[in-house]
């Protein structure tokens, strides 16, 4: 059985207009794509990962607003500083994503890491959703 | 034969010549750019959630390879997991890129960081030309 191959995944990108109230979207020039994530739902929590290369930890803005949570990451572009860029297959850009939660999310405990590119958010469930397991007694 | 039993052929069929293709040209992942700077070729690349160990640059006479494997931690359908959206992508990846002929492949930098793998390419010196002096035959 062939060993399973990693498929480029095409950068999608951001409908500006959409998004003009943000304030981070005027502010830096270049070219804004929405970034790829995974969300995975485990019994106690939700986490949500984010592919954003070129970001470093500095470089992400996360903020929680009523019933979603907005994502910028910058990124200092590599290219600016060479000559000239020769071959291009992909393009350079910033990245911006919106996540609308639900209430199941216990907004008090979210916490995120950024490594590698990639954001991890994680967003543990309110104690009254978690599954408990409930013991049947002999009646 | 059954309708089930042609499409399963066919399925094997688009299997195959994926593979073939993929072992003729080395797949096309990660994508890359390549610029210019100074007396440096610079070839990027997109790797995110890659790490240093899983991943390897090899420099030959004329080509450079990038190979490892991203993994991510529920794709193969881990214990706990209620549901997934998933857009990511992940597995092995294998790639090889022909190096222009004035590359001094016994020189090159490597970095992976924030995701983003930068190899940096010398260009050799070009010899000097010399006058040779033309004789009266």
């Amino acid at each position: 059985m062939p060993k399973k191959q990693q498929k480029h995944v095409e950068k999608k990108k951001l409908d500006i207009a959409a998004h003009k109230a943000e304030p981070h979207l005027a502010s830096h020039t270049g070219e804004w794509y929405v970034s790829a994530a995974d969300i995975f739902e485990y019994e106690n929590e939700v986490i949500v990962e984010m592919d954003m290369p070129g970001v470093s930890k500095d470089d992400v803005d996360m903020k929680l607003r009523e019933n979603e949570i907005v994502v910028t990451g910058h990124v200092v572009h590599g290219e600016d500083r060479d000559d000239e860029v020769l071959y291009r297959e992909y393009d350079e850009g910033h990245f911006h994503r919106h996540f609308v939660l639900n209430d199941t999310i216990d907004r008090d405990k979210i916490s995120s890491v950024m490594a590698e590119g990639v954001l991890r958010i994680v967003l543990p469930k309110k104690q009254a959703y978690k599954q408990r397991q409930i013991e049947v007694k002999e009646g | 034969m059954s309708l089930m039993n042609i499409l399963e052929d066919f399925d094997w069929l688009d299997t195959f010549t994926d593979e073939a293709n993929r072992l003729l040209v080395g797949g096309k992942f990660p994508h890359i750019n390549i610029s210019v700077k100074d007396k440096d070729f610079i070839i990027r690349a997109e790797l995110p959630g890659i790490k240093v160990k899983d991943l390897n640059v090899t420099i030959a006479e004329s080509t450079v390879t990038i190979q490892g494997e991203r993994k991510i931690e529920t794709s193969e359908g881990s214990e706990g997991v209620v549901s997934f959206h998933t857009e990511r992508n992940d597995g092995f990846f294998n790639r090889t890129i022909a190096l222009p002929r004035d590359v001094d492949t016994s020189k090159a930098e490597s970095v992976l960081s924030n995701g983003i793998l930068t190899i940096t390419l010398h260009k050799k010196k070009i010899a000097e030309t010399k006058q040779i002096s033309v004789k009266e035959g």
